[in-house]
């Protein structure tokens, strides 16, 4: 997949994996990484930005099960980005959708 | 690469910031080394799926600096600022240092002639060596006076000016990044 392209979406994605649960780091970009191939380490600017700007709040648990974990907590700003992401994906995708399913049928003619 | 020649590329090319950001990225990843160390993989494989170390420090650095630009707008940040866009592609030589040129040059000169009509009336010091009539060097004088007041307005609202496009130029870099990123607004 496009580099740019992939950089773009992982925001999203970001944001959605932490929209019902807080979610850790290392969980976040292996979750991600499952779904499709990325170099792992871009996630963590990419989380520090998204803290900065507000969006994310984060909080340090120590785990029975492991190495201490930093959880990521979405805040109500961010809450709000999300929805604004995901609308603008969906109405994006769709859009991309339509161009090629046409492009498939003048394939066709 | 294992884990000790992960961190210390990281860390070489992290120089460029301050300590405590420097020590939270570092933190970053040994959370996600110990995670993945713990789940059985190896120091290869995790450095291997992070990615290039250099390429993550730039973005780290970039980020930073684009937050700092923002954040105070001093002419040494936001000049930093462009110079690690610049480092994102060269492309956006054209979009991100063009327009900055050509707005500091605009500063500049607008400071220059402030300077010049702030500085007009010492000519009537060579005047009165001229052997010109007294008339003509009161003219002189008022004129002159004149450009000093024009001068020191337009010093000061080149002052405020050149505040205004620090900002906005901050803005414009975030702004630049995003659309580099592939994000809209």
């Amino acid at each position: 997949m496009n580099v740019q392209f992939k950089k773009g979406v992982l925001t999203l994605c970001v944001l959605v994996l932490t929209l019902k649960k807080d979610r850790y780091g290392y969980e976040l970009v292996h979750t991600i990484s499952e779904k499709f191939l990325i170099a792992e380490g871009t996630i963590y600017p990419l989380l520090r930005r998204l803290t900065k700007e507000g969006y994310f709040t984060t909080y340090l648990v120590e785990s029975t099960e492991g190495p201490p974990r930093k959880y990521y907590q979405l805040t109500e700003v961010g809450q709000k980005y999300a929805d604004e992401l995901i609308e603008e994906w969906k109405e994006f995708s769709a859009a991309v959708n339509l161009l090629i399913e046409e492009g498939i049928l003048n394939e066709q003619k | 690469m294992n884990k000790n020649e992960f961190f210390s590329q990281l860390k070489i090319h992290l120089q460029k910031l301050p300590k405590d950001e420097q020590e939270a990225a570092i933190a970053d990843y040994e959370e996600h080394f110990e995670h993945g160390l713990f789940k059985g993989r190896t120091e290869e494989e995790i450095a291997h799926s992070l990615g290039n170390p250099k390429k993550i420090a730039r973005e780290l650095v970039t980020e930073y600096h684009l937050e700092h630009a923002e954040q105070n707008s001093s002419y040494t940040s936001i000049t930093r600022a462009v110079l690690t866009s610049l480092g994102l592609g060269f492309l956006n030589l054209v979009f991100v240092l063009a327009p900055f040129i050509a707005i500091v040059v605009v500063i500049i000169s607008l400071y220059a002639v402030s300077l010049a009509f702030v500085l007009s009336p010492l000519s009537i010091i060579v005047t009165l060596f001229s052997g010109d009539s007294w008339q003509s060097v009161l003219l002189l004088g008022f004129i002159t006076l004149i450009l000093l007041g024009i001068g020191l307005v337009l010093g000061a609202w080149n002052t405020y000016f050149s505040k205004k496009f620090i900002n906005w130029f901050a803005r414009y870099l975030k702004s630049n990044q995003r659309i580099i990123r592939g994000e809209r607004k």
